[in-house]
Protein backbone atom coordinates (compact mmCIF):
# COMPACT_ATOMS: atom_id res chain seq x y z
CA UNK A 1 0.00 0.00 0.00
CA UNK A 2 2.87 2.85 0.80
CA UNK A 3 4.10 1.64 -2.56
CA UNK A 4 1.10 2.15 -4.13
CA UNK A 5 0.86 5.51 -2.60
CA UNK A 6 4.51 6.23 -3.48
CA UNK A 7 3.57 5.48 -7.10
CA UNK A 8 0.21 8.27 -6.69
CA UNK A 9 2.61 10.87 -5.11
CA UNK A 10 4.60 10.20 -8.27
CA UNK A 11 1.90 10.77 -10.39
CA UNK A 12 0.83 14.29 -9.03
CA UNK A 13 4.29 15.27 -9.15
CA UNK A 14 5.09 14.85 -12.75
CA UNK A 15 1.68 16.09 -13.60
CA UNK A 16 3.71 19.26 -12.54
CA UNK A 17 6.10 19.31 -15.62
CA UNK A 18 4.88 20.24 -18.71
CA UNK A 19 4.02 17.83 -21.43
CA UNK A 20 5.87 19.30 -23.92
CA UNK A 21 9.37 18.67 -21.80
CA UNK A 22 8.59 15.33 -20.50
CA UNK A 23 7.70 14.02 -23.91
CA UNK A 24 10.98 15.24 -25.03
CA UNK A 25 12.42 13.48 -22.26
CA UNK A 26 11.30 10.62 -23.49
CA UNK A 27 12.10 10.62 -26.67
CA UNK A 28 15.45 11.13 -26.34
CA UNK A 29 15.71 8.11 -23.66
CA UNK A 30 13.64 6.11 -26.48
CA UNK A 31 15.96 6.89 -29.30
CA UNK A 32 19.55 6.11 -27.09
CA UNK A 33 17.65 3.18 -25.63
CA UNK A 34 16.95 1.49 -29.38
CA UNK A 35 20.39 3.31 -30.56
CA UNK A 36 22.32 1.23 -27.85
CA UNK A 37 20.70 -2.30 -28.55
CA UNK A 38 22.74 -5.33 -29.85
CA UNK A 39 22.35 -4.90 -34.18
CA UNK A 40 20.45 -8.97 -33.97
CA UNK A 41 17.90 -7.60 -31.43
CA UNK A 42 17.20 -4.25 -33.82
CA UNK A 43 17.10 -6.50 -37.28
CA UNK A 44 14.16 -8.57 -35.48
CA UNK A 45 12.52 -5.59 -34.15
CA UNK A 46 12.27 -4.16 -37.47
CA UNK A 47 11.73 -7.44 -39.04
CA UNK A 48 8.69 -7.87 -37.56
CA UNK A 49 7.16 -4.16 -38.54
CA UNK A 50 6.98 -5.33 -42.08
CA UNK A 51 4.29 -6.64 -44.09
CA UNK A 52 1.90 -3.76 -42.69
CA UNK A 53 2.63 -4.49 -39.10
CA UNK A 54 2.40 -1.52 -36.74
CA UNK A 55 4.34 -0.34 -34.23
CA UNK A 56 1.98 0.75 -30.87
CA UNK A 57 3.46 3.70 -28.71
CA UNK A 58 1.38 3.62 -25.58
CA UNK A 59 2.25 6.98 -22.96
CA UNK A 60 0.57 7.52 -19.99
CA UNK A 61 -1.14 11.06 -21.26
CA UNK A 62 -2.22 11.57 -24.69
CA UNK A 63 1.10 13.10 -26.96
CA UNK A 64 -0.41 16.68 -28.83
CA UNK A 65 -0.32 15.77 -32.36
CA UNK A 66 2.84 17.73 -33.71
CA UNK A 67 4.99 15.87 -30.95
CA UNK A 68 3.43 12.63 -31.85
CA UNK A 69 4.37 13.61 -35.65
CA UNK A 70 7.94 14.23 -34.47
CA UNK A 71 8.07 10.61 -32.19
CA UNK A 72 6.95 8.90 -35.90
CA UNK A 73 9.77 10.89 -37.63
CA UNK A 74 12.20 9.92 -34.87
CA UNK A 75 11.19 6.49 -34.59
CA UNK A 76 11.26 5.96 -38.39
CA UNK A 77 14.97 6.94 -38.81
CA UNK A 78 16.31 3.42 -36.32
CA UNK A 79 13.59 1.24 -37.09
CA UNK A 80 12.87 2.18 -40.97
CA UNK A 81 11.19 4.95 -42.73
CA UNK A 82 7.40 4.77 -43.52
CA UNK A 83 6.74 1.97 -40.67
CA UNK A 84 2.92 2.33 -39.25
CA UNK A 85 2.67 3.75 -36.29
CA UNK A 86 -0.11 3.84 -33.77
CA UNK A 87 -0.71 5.93 -30.39
CA UNK A 88 -2.62 4.78 -27.32
CA UNK A 89 -2.90 6.06 -23.78
CA UNK A 90 -2.68 3.87 -20.54
CA UNK A 91 -3.24 5.74 -18.01
CA UNK A 92 -1.51 3.13 -15.61
CA UNK A 93 1.87 3.43 -17.42
CA UNK A 94 2.25 6.37 -15.00
CA UNK A 95 5.50 8.47 -17.09
CA UNK A 96 7.54 7.10 -19.87
CA UNK A 97 6.31 5.41 -22.72
CA UNK A 98 5.78 1.60 -23.73
CA UNK A 99 6.98 0.42 -27.51
CA UNK A 100 4.71 -2.57 -28.71
CA UNK A 101 6.08 -4.46 -31.59
CA UNK A 102 3.82 -7.36 -32.70
CA UNK A 103 6.21 -9.71 -31.07
CA UNK A 104 7.91 -8.02 -28.12
CA UNK A 105 7.29 -4.80 -25.88
CA UNK A 106 10.31 -2.26 -25.29
CA UNK A 107 8.77 -0.77 -21.98
CA UNK A 108 10.52 3.05 -20.75
CA UNK A 109 7.57 3.12 -18.85
CA UNK A 110 7.40 4.35 -14.78
CA UNK A 111 4.92 1.65 -13.61
CA UNK A 112 7.36 -0.86 -15.12
CA UNK A 113 10.41 1.18 -13.19
CA UNK A 114 8.49 0.78 -10.24
CA UNK A 115 7.41 -2.83 -10.67
CA UNK A 116 11.27 -3.54 -10.57
CA UNK A 117 11.87 -1.62 -7.79
CA UNK A 118 8.59 -3.29 -6.02
CA UNK A 119 9.75 -6.78 -6.97
CA UNK A 120 13.53 -6.42 -5.45
CA UNK A 121 12.12 -5.07 -2.14
CA UNK A 122 9.35 -7.72 -2.22
CA UNK A 123 12.62 -10.85 -2.48
CA UNK A 124 14.45 -8.65 0.43
CA UNK A 125 11.20 -8.46 2.51
CA UNK A 126 10.63 -12.53 1.77
CA UNK A 127 14.36 -13.20 2.42
CA UNK A 128 13.46 -12.09 6.12
CA UNK B 1 17.40 -5.71 22.38
CA UNK B 2 16.72 -4.17 19.35
CA UNK B 3 13.22 -2.57 18.98
CA UNK B 4 10.69 -2.75 16.20
CA UNK B 5 12.05 0.71 15.28
CA UNK B 6 15.31 0.06 15.01
CA UNK B 7 14.29 -3.41 13.08
CA UNK B 8 12.55 -0.99 10.82
CA UNK B 9 15.73 0.95 10.09
CA UNK B 10 18.07 -1.85 9.47
CA UNK B 11 15.53 -2.78 6.68
CA UNK B 12 15.03 0.16 5.24
CA UNK B 13 18.98 1.02 5.07
CA UNK B 14 19.17 -2.74 3.50
CA UNK B 15 16.80 -1.92 0.89
CA UNK B 16 17.95 1.58 0.08
CA UNK B 17 21.15 -0.17 -0.56
CA UNK B 18 19.66 -3.00 -2.92
CA UNK B 19 17.73 -0.26 -4.65
CA UNK B 20 20.82 1.94 -5.55
CA UNK B 21 22.89 -1.01 -7.33
CA UNK B 22 19.56 -2.29 -9.27
CA UNK B 23 19.47 -1.60 -12.80
CA UNK B 24 16.15 0.56 -14.23
CA UNK B 25 17.63 0.01 -18.33
CA UNK B 26 14.44 -0.54 -20.48
CA UNK B 27 14.68 -4.42 -21.40
CA UNK B 28 13.39 -6.32 -24.24
CA UNK B 29 10.56 -8.18 -23.29
CA UNK B 30 9.40 -11.22 -26.22
CA UNK B 31 5.64 -11.54 -26.48
CA UNK B 32 3.24 -13.81 -27.91
CA UNK B 33 -0.14 -13.44 -28.69
CA UNK B 34 -2.79 -16.18 -28.51
CA UNK B 35 -4.31 -17.27 -31.79
CA UNK B 36 -6.65 -19.73 -31.01
CA UNK B 37 -8.15 -20.81 -27.65
CA UNK B 38 -10.82 -23.78 -26.54
CA UNK B 39 -11.41 -26.62 -24.95
CA UNK B 40 -8.62 -25.71 -22.11
CA UNK B 41 -5.79 -25.44 -25.15
CA UNK B 42 -4.26 -22.21 -26.09
CA UNK B 43 -2.88 -21.65 -29.31
CA UNK B 44 -0.19 -19.03 -29.24
CA UNK B 45 2.31 -17.30 -32.19
CA UNK B 46 5.46 -15.78 -30.88
CA UNK B 47 7.63 -16.59 -27.98
CA UNK B 48 10.31 -18.32 -30.18
CA UNK B 49 12.76 -19.02 -27.10
CA UNK B 50 10.08 -21.38 -24.76
CA UNK B 51 11.28 -24.56 -23.77
CA UNK B 52 8.98 -27.66 -23.54
CA UNK B 53 7.12 -27.50 -20.40
CA UNK B 54 7.61 -23.99 -19.19
CA UNK B 55 5.13 -22.22 -17.86
CA UNK B 56 3.42 -19.27 -19.97
CA UNK B 57 1.44 -16.25 -18.35
CA UNK B 58 -1.31 -14.59 -20.28
CA UNK B 59 -3.17 -11.70 -19.65
CA UNK B 60 -5.09 -11.63 -16.57
CA UNK B 61 -2.72 -13.69 -14.57
CA UNK B 62 -3.81 -16.97 -16.18
CA UNK B 63 -1.14 -19.72 -16.42
CA UNK B 64 -0.34 -22.01 -18.77
CA UNK B 65 2.10 -25.24 -19.91
CA UNK B 66 3.66 -24.99 -22.72
CA UNK B 67 3.48 -28.52 -24.10
CA UNK B 68 3.26 -28.61 -27.44
CA UNK B 69 6.23 -26.72 -29.45
CA UNK B 70 5.48 -26.19 -33.08
CA UNK B 71 7.82 -23.92 -35.75
CA UNK B 72 5.76 -21.05 -35.79
CA UNK B 73 3.04 -21.80 -33.14
CA UNK B 74 2.87 -23.25 -29.24
CA UNK B 75 0.41 -25.56 -27.87
CA UNK B 76 -0.41 -24.60 -24.25
CA UNK B 77 -3.25 -26.28 -21.41
CA UNK B 78 -4.45 -23.83 -19.58
CA UNK B 79 -4.34 -23.85 -15.50
CA UNK B 80 -6.70 -21.54 -14.76
CA UNK B 81 -10.08 -19.38 -16.31
CA UNK B 82 -9.84 -19.31 -19.53
CA UNK B 83 -13.08 -16.39 -19.73
CA UNK B 84 -10.63 -13.81 -19.91
CA UNK B 85 -8.38 -15.28 -22.63
CA UNK B 86 -9.14 -14.16 -26.64
CA UNK B 87 -7.71 -14.54 -29.39
CA UNK B 88 -4.94 -10.98 -29.55
CA UNK B 89 -4.42 -11.98 -25.85
CA UNK B 90 -0.52 -11.05 -24.64
CA UNK B 91 1.46 -14.11 -23.54
CA UNK B 92 4.83 -13.83 -21.50
CA UNK B 93 7.53 -16.53 -21.15
CA UNK B 94 8.58 -16.62 -17.60
CA UNK B 95 12.14 -18.86 -18.98
CA UNK B 96 11.10 -21.62 -15.77
CA UNK B 97 9.51 -24.83 -16.12
CA UNK B 98 6.19 -25.76 -14.49
CA UNK B 99 7.21 -26.37 -10.85
CA UNK B 100 4.78 -27.35 -7.63
CA UNK B 101 5.11 -27.63 -4.45
CA UNK B 102 5.42 -31.33 -2.83
CA UNK B 103 5.49 -32.20 1.56
CA UNK B 104 3.84 -33.52 3.89
CA UNK B 105 2.17 -29.83 4.41
CA UNK B 106 -0.03 -30.99 0.91
CA UNK B 107 -1.64 -34.05 3.03
CA UNK B 108 -5.43 -33.30 3.16
CA UNK B 109 -5.15 -29.97 1.28
CA UNK B 110 -6.84 -29.19 -1.77
CA UNK B 111 -4.79 -27.46 -4.44
CA UNK B 112 -5.08 -26.45 -8.48
CA UNK B 113 -2.57 -27.75 -10.99
CA UNK B 114 -0.06 -25.22 -9.82
CA UNK B 115 -0.47 -26.30 -6.22
CA UNK B 116 -2.52 -23.07 -5.12
CA UNK B 117 -5.58 -23.46 -2.67
CA UNK B 118 -8.55 -23.92 -3.49
CA UNK B 119 -9.63 -24.84 0.17
CA UNK B 120 -9.81 -21.79 1.26
CA UNK B 121 -6.93 -21.95 3.40
CA UNK B 122 -3.43 -20.54 3.28
CA UNK B 123 -1.17 -21.65 0.81
CA UNK B 124 1.00 -25.02 1.91
CA UNK B 125 4.28 -24.21 3.62
CA UNK B 126 6.76 -26.16 1.82
CA UNK B 127 10.16 -25.68 1.16
CA UNK B 128 10.65 -28.20 -1.60
CA UNK B 129 9.04 -27.54 -5.82
CA UNK B 130 9.35 -30.06 -8.14
CA UNK B 131 8.82 -30.29 -11.51
CA UNK B 132 5.41 -30.84 -12.75
CA UNK B 133 6.85 -32.99 -15.60
CA UNK B 134 9.63 -35.76 -14.92
CA UNK B 135 9.86 -39.35 -15.27
CA UNK B 136 7.85 -41.73 -12.96
CA UNK B 137 9.65 -43.44 -10.14
CA UNK B 138 10.80 -46.90 -10.85
CA UNK B 139 7.93 -49.99 -10.39
CA UNK B 140 10.93 -51.15 -7.74
CA UNK B 141 10.94 -47.81 -5.82
CA UNK B 142 6.89 -47.60 -5.80
CA UNK B 143 6.71 -51.07 -4.51
CA UNK B 144 9.11 -50.34 -1.51
CA UNK B 145 7.40 -47.29 -0.82
CA UNK B 146 3.89 -49.25 -0.22
CA UNK B 147 5.73 -52.02 1.61
CA UNK B 148 7.50 -49.12 3.90
CA UNK B 149 3.91 -47.55 4.43
CA UNK B 150 2.23 -51.11 4.97
CA UNK B 151 5.29 -52.44 7.58
CA UNK B 152 4.69 -48.47 9.45
CA UNK B 153 0.59 -48.60 9.81
CA UNK B 154 0.89 -52.13 10.89
CA UNK B 155 3.38 -51.48 13.48
CA UNK B 156 1.63 -50.77 17.16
Amino acid sequence: MALDLGAEFARRLLAEVPMQARAEAWIERIEQSLKALPKTELDELTAQLKDGHTLTVVTASPLPPATADGWRNRLGRPLGNGIAIAFEVNPDLIGGAELHFPAAVLRFSWQSALAALRSEIDVHANAH
Amino acid sequence: MPTLTDDLHDWLDQSRRRLKTLSLEPRLEQIGRVVQVGDGVATVQGLPGTRLDELLIFEGGVRGLAIDLGEDVIGCVLLGDTCEIASGSIVRGTGEVARVPVGEALLGRVVDALGLPLDGEEPPRTTLLSAVEQPAPAIVDRSRGRLRRASSSSTP
